[in-house]
């Protein structure tokens, strides 16, 4: 038979004994590029399609290593902070620095692996897989973004036994989505925004394509749990949660509606990544706020409120 | 938990160690009335002189009676195997944990010292260690260095579990008749007999010291409850009155009398001798039979039997032996071990509502004692997991996880017991198994600086920073051509103090068995009355007499860590030679902080399962256990990782000089498991595919927040079941959050009843030294961060 392991994707983590990606303990392959821009993004490694290089300015040592080794003179040094600069515009993301630099300040975000390659980390855990119900979950980004991976990969996984789940935004074409979806044994449908203008304004793009996904999937039989992300001041008002948990209530495959609430971990990594972070100063919803939104939500579902 | 035992437990936390002179005081004069007389006799005729005079009570609202010392939370004194205590007596107020020593007794135990001169064990051993030895002057060189330590030497024997089951079920007077019926089989007219008919005198003396002990407090009950005014009390106070005429010396008859009666035996057996790690054996399993009966004959509620439980597991808490002041401070734990759960002999399901009741008492009363140990195998309940999980999430370290799986096979295997008697182990020490009853009891360990054996063996025997000849001498690094080639040589340095413990062993026991024999903790086990000998003259022994002692390996993770980055570095991409490396580590990498970094962060480390490093880890190993005479008893764990890892240089690891070493087994390094457990998990399972490791240790430690789930509860107990399914051999978890510790820090007023695991025990985290909390702050936590 034909094989596809020698496809390649880029990878930006693989995180091991993840027990909040679906069932079980599980490793989550998350997957660089993503269409949407939500203004929240707590993975803004996950956003950009090509291979980056971030910068980690604490374990810096100084040695200037990473000068030498760059052969287009993308990274120089602020003389009066010994601060590091990366100018993103030059830097073509090779990851000579970050071989040269001793101190791990330089990082690679986003590498090249293939099928087989990822295939061969994941199947690691797979002891652990069978012991807790768990298996695979390929997030990102936006996964369906680099379609042909995501499926081999999937596929892959299924192939050898293991659980699929795959965590997507939704804002794909439906063909793309159903191809991915035949090896796929549970999905995590992200739902920011009910409200499509409000949602065109926090994501860049409007809600419609998404909602529709969600129904036909639903429609198509297959296993779903809705992830809402809880970001004050942006999607959390009980109207939005109320209609969004109305939505999920229509849809047949719903197992379960997960409220993840804000935190405001990822803001060092935009700085990694020399981005801005639009969100800095946010606080996370209280917990009687959570509280009263899984109320909310409780009506019609099994809710949990990942802490 | 109960308001009696509430107040039991608050009682007990409130109070302050001190030492009490009365033991010694006691034993001093039985000593001088006994002179000349043989030694197994002596040693019950003290025992019993003890027995019979120290001050008992019963503390108010307690149900179990028996104490160790004149008050309680008070410490006695051996001073037969040791008077270095009474040396240090000005030193335990500013140890951790603080102990307080009173004018009039520090006055009482000087007064007694003399006496002692010359006739302890402790001399013993030294005299031999400096006269006799062929490697005698080896021995103290590398203990002053920290290459090499014994631990232990002076306690005398420990790691065992007696056969209390057999007393619970037939009563002391009966081992007295077994003991008279042998005594009556010897042949007196050879001389050689002699010594026999001493030690079962001394034993029938022990046993007849013992069940008049428990007569004491049947007596003290009964004048207490004479002047009881309380009617509940009073009845208590006569129950107990009741419990303690009947147990030990006849079979127990309820819950009630086996609990009292177990205690009586492991109290005595703590009076008898300086020994530490004196477990309790399979709990759940001699327990049950006495439960259940009271139960379905409704002489007990299931909630009396907790409360009776709790009462026992707080008596056992109180039962603490001082240390000298050095070995203190570094390892604060009696290791009473509890086994729970397993197989039965026939390795059906061995779980019973005792064991789940145990797990109640100790998530209760929230002590480091006991030390509690939950066998597994693949038919053990996920209910009991869970409950397990839940004790472990409430922090205290405890039960630690074995496998059944890997601890069967193993003992029956390389200690010669059939299938039936390995599925009876139970632990004993911090992960040591043992058959109770059967096994030979330790007398102590060997611990051995692996890293440093590393350093010797880049130095041709040299310690690079003392310039001190300490080990053998192996060949020029400059020949080395492979990590094979310093491997051999590694080899050869740990063959070289594996031989120093050997050398000393047999002193040591020497010292313990001419001095020190125990004639009432030899009565508990099965085959003294077949050997006519002792515990310390291998009584216990049916099959091979194994070693008794064992070396423990501090560091091996740097050694596998340092040896991988030789590997890269020099061997493979060889960018860096070895003589630029061992110079680099020689100046502790000043000026080369990038050399340092690139060591620590560009070469694999253990514990992340990359089989670049766990394979090179796995022959250190391979090649500690092959130097090990068969059986290979083999362990790696232990507390030593701080001062052992002050005297190493800096190590090409990337570990600077000084620092503290892995802690612990096969733990990774601190700070370099980057794959979170499953990783660290996967190391460790791929180290030992023969299974020909006996013992190791795996510490682990979590965030609070994975268990406020039921799935987060669900997925540490597929982590722990898929280790064990995996053969891995022990696992313990520290459950709590960097936060909270470096409060307590802060804070330790606050926090005095705050418990960690440290290393195969738990302890209080504000009685650790300073090094110790950061060291345990430092350990790699697992969390969950979407």
């Amino acid at each position: 038979m034909f094989s596809h392991n020698d496809t390649h994707g880029l990878i930006f983590n693989i995180q091991k004994f993840s027990i909040h990606d679906g069932p079980g303990i599980r490793t989550t392959v998350f997957l660089k590029g993503c269409g949407l821009k939500c203004v929240w993004c707590h993975n803004p490694e996950g956003q950009a399609p090509y291979p980056e290089v971030g910068f980690l300015s604490l374990r810096c040592i100084d040695c200037r290593k990473c000068l030498a080794t760059c052969k287009i003179g993308a990274i120089s040094v602020d003389e009066s902070t010994k601060e590091k600069v990366i100018d993103r515009d030059l830097c073509t993301g090779c990851g000579m620095c970050v071989d040269a630099c001793p101190s791990t300040a330089l990082e690679r975000v986003g590498r090249s692996m293939s099928v087989e390659e990822v295939l061969k980390e994941v199947q690691k855990d797979e002891a652990f897989y069978a012991r807790s119900k768990g298996g695979v979950t390929v997030s990102g980004g936006e996964p369906l973004d680099q379609l042909e991976f995501t499926y081999e990969l999937l596929s892959g996984c299924k192939a050898k036994g293991i659980h699929t789940a795959l965590e997507t935004g939704g804002n794909v074409s439906w063909k793309h989505l159903t191809k991915v979806a035949r090896v796929t044994d549970l999905i995590l449908y992200d739902i920011k925004h009910m409200d499509t203008k409000k949602h065109r304004l926090f994501t860049g793009v409007g809600n419609e394509l998404i909602l529709e996904n969600a129904e036909r999937l639903s429609s198509a039989g297959r296993p779903i749990i809705i992830r809402v992300p809880v970001i004050p001041m942006h999607n959390d008002s009980e109207e939005n949660i109320k209609h969004t948990a109305e939505f999920a209530a229509g849809l047949k495959t719903v197992e379960q509606v997960e409220l993840l609430p804000y935190h405001s971990l990822a803001e060092s990594k935009y700085k990694k990544l020399s981005r801005r972070y639009r969100l800095s100063g946010t606080e996370p919803p209280s917990m009687e706020c959570m509280e009263q939104l899984k109320r909310i939500v409780n009506s019609s579902f099994h809710v949990t409120v990942q802490l | 938990m109960t308001t009696r035992t509430q107040n039991l437990r608050q009682a007990f936390i409130k109070k302050q160690w001190r030492i009490c002179p009365e033991r010694a005081r006691i034993i001093t004069e039985s000593y001088r009335e006994t002179e000349g007389e043989p030694i197994a006799l002596r040693r019950a005729k003290a025992f019993k002189k003890i027995l019979e005079e120290m001050t008992i009570f019963i503390e108010e609202g307690q149900l179990i009676a028996g104490n160790l010392a004149s008050q309680p939370k008070t410490q006695p004194v051996f001073p037969e195997f040791t008077t270095r205590v009474i040396d240090d007596m000005d030193t335990f107020e500013k140890a951790s944990p603080k102990v307080l020593v009173d004018e009039e007794t520090k006055q009482l135990l000087r007064e007694l010292q003399p006496y002692w001169k010359g006739k302890t064990v402790d001399e013993y051993i030294e005299a031999c260690t400096t006269q006799d030895l062929p490697y005698a002057q080896d021995i103290r060189k590398a203990e002053e260095l920290n290459v090499f330590a014994r631990y232990g030497v002076r306690s005398g024997f420990g790691i065992f579990a007696a056969n209390y089951a057999k007393v619970l079920n037939r009563g002391l007077a009966q081992t007295i008749s077994e003991a008279k019926q042998a005594l009556s089989n010897l042949d007196l007219s050879q001389a050689s007999e002699a010594e026999k008919a001493h030690f079962f005198e001394a034993m029938i003396i022990a046993c007849n010291a013992v069940m008049n002990f428990a007569k004491r407090y049947a007596a003290k009950a009964r004048k207490l409850a004479e002047k009881e005014s309380d009617l509940q009390r009073r009845a208590e106070l006569e129950r107990i009155a009741e419990t303690c005429e009947r147990v030990p010396a006849n079979p127990a008859r309820t819950f009630h009398e086996a609990l009292q009666s177990l205690f009586f035996l492991f109290l005595t057996v703590q009076i008898e001798s300086n020994g530490r790690s004196i477990a309790l054996g399979r709990f759940d399993q001699y327990m049950y039979p006495f439960y259940i009966k009271d139960i379905r004959e409704k002489r007990i509620a299931r909630e009396e039997a907790l409360e009776l439980l709790e009462c026992l597991f707080l008596k056992i808490a109180s039962v603490w032996k001082l240390r000298d002041s050095a070995a203190n401070s570094l390892r604060v734990t009696m290791y009473s071990n509890v086994t729970i759960g397993g197989q039965t002999r026939e390795g059906k399901d061995a779980t019973n509502d005792m064991s789940y009741l145990v797990l109640e008492a100790q998530k209760n009363i929230q002590m480091i004692q006991p030390t509690l140990s939950l066998r597994y195998f693949d038919g053990t309940p996920q209910e009991l997991l869970l409950k397990a999980t839940e004790c472990v999430s409430t922090g205290i370290g405890m039960p630690a996880f074995f496998s059944d799986t890997r601890i069967v096979p193993a003992t029956h295997r390389s200690n010669g017991y059939s299938i039936k008697e390995a599925r009876d182990y139970c632990l004993a020490g911090c992960v040591v198994p043992v058959v109770a009853g059967r096994t030979q009891p330790w007398l102590y360990s060997g611990i051995l600086n692996a890293l440093k054996c590393l350093e010797l063996a880049l130095n041709s025997g040299v310690d690079p920073r003392t310039d001190v000849k300490i080990g053998a001498t192996t060949p020029d690094f400059r020949t080395f051509k492979s990590i094979e080639d310093i491997l051999k040589a590694f080899r050869a340095q740990v063959d070289y103090f594996i031989n120093m413990l050997n050398n000393s062993l047999e002193i040591v026991r020497r010292g313990h068995s001419s001095l020190v024999p125990l004639p009432f903790a030899s009565a508990l086990f099965d085959n003294i009355m077949k050997t006519s000998k002792t515990i310390s003259e291998k009584g216990s022994c049916e099959h091979d007499a194994p070693p008794l002692g064992w070396m423990v390996f501090i560091g091996d993770a740097n050694v596998a860590d340092s040896l991988a980055a030789i590997k890269k570095f020099v061997y493979d991409e060889r960018v860096l030679s070895l003589t630029e490396l061992k110079d680099a580590c020689a100046t502790n990498f000043e000026g080369k902080e990038d050399l340092r970094l690139m060591l620590l962060n560009k070469a694999p480390k253990f514990g992340n399962d990359d089989d670049y490093v766990d394979s090179i880890m796995a022959e250190v190993l391979r090649l500690e256990v092959e130097s090990w005479p068969k059986p290979n008893h083999d362990l790696q764990s232990a507390s030593f990782h701080i001062p052992m890892g002050k005297v190493c240089l800096a190590s090409p690891d990337g570990r600077k000089a000084g620092e503290a070493l892995a802690d612990g087994g096969v733990s990774p390094m601190l700070g370099r498991d980057k794959q979170g457990p499953t990783a660290v998990i996967k190391s460790a399972t791929k180290l030992d595919p023969e299974n020909d490791i006996q013992m190791y240790l795996l510490n682990m430690k979590f965030d609070p927040a994975l268990f406020r789930s039921k799935q987060g509860m669900e997925d540490f107990v597929a982590l722990i079941r898929t280790y064990l399914d995996l053969k891995g051999f022990h696992i313990q978890f520290n459950v709590v959050s960097p936060e909270t510790l470096k409060a307590a820090q802060r804070e330790p007023e606050k926090y005095a009843d705050l418990i960690v695991r440290v290393s195969g025990f738990s302890a209080y985290f504000v009685e650790l030294r300073k090094d110790m909390q950061d060291n345990i702050i430092a350990r790699t936590t697992f969390t969950n961060i979407a």
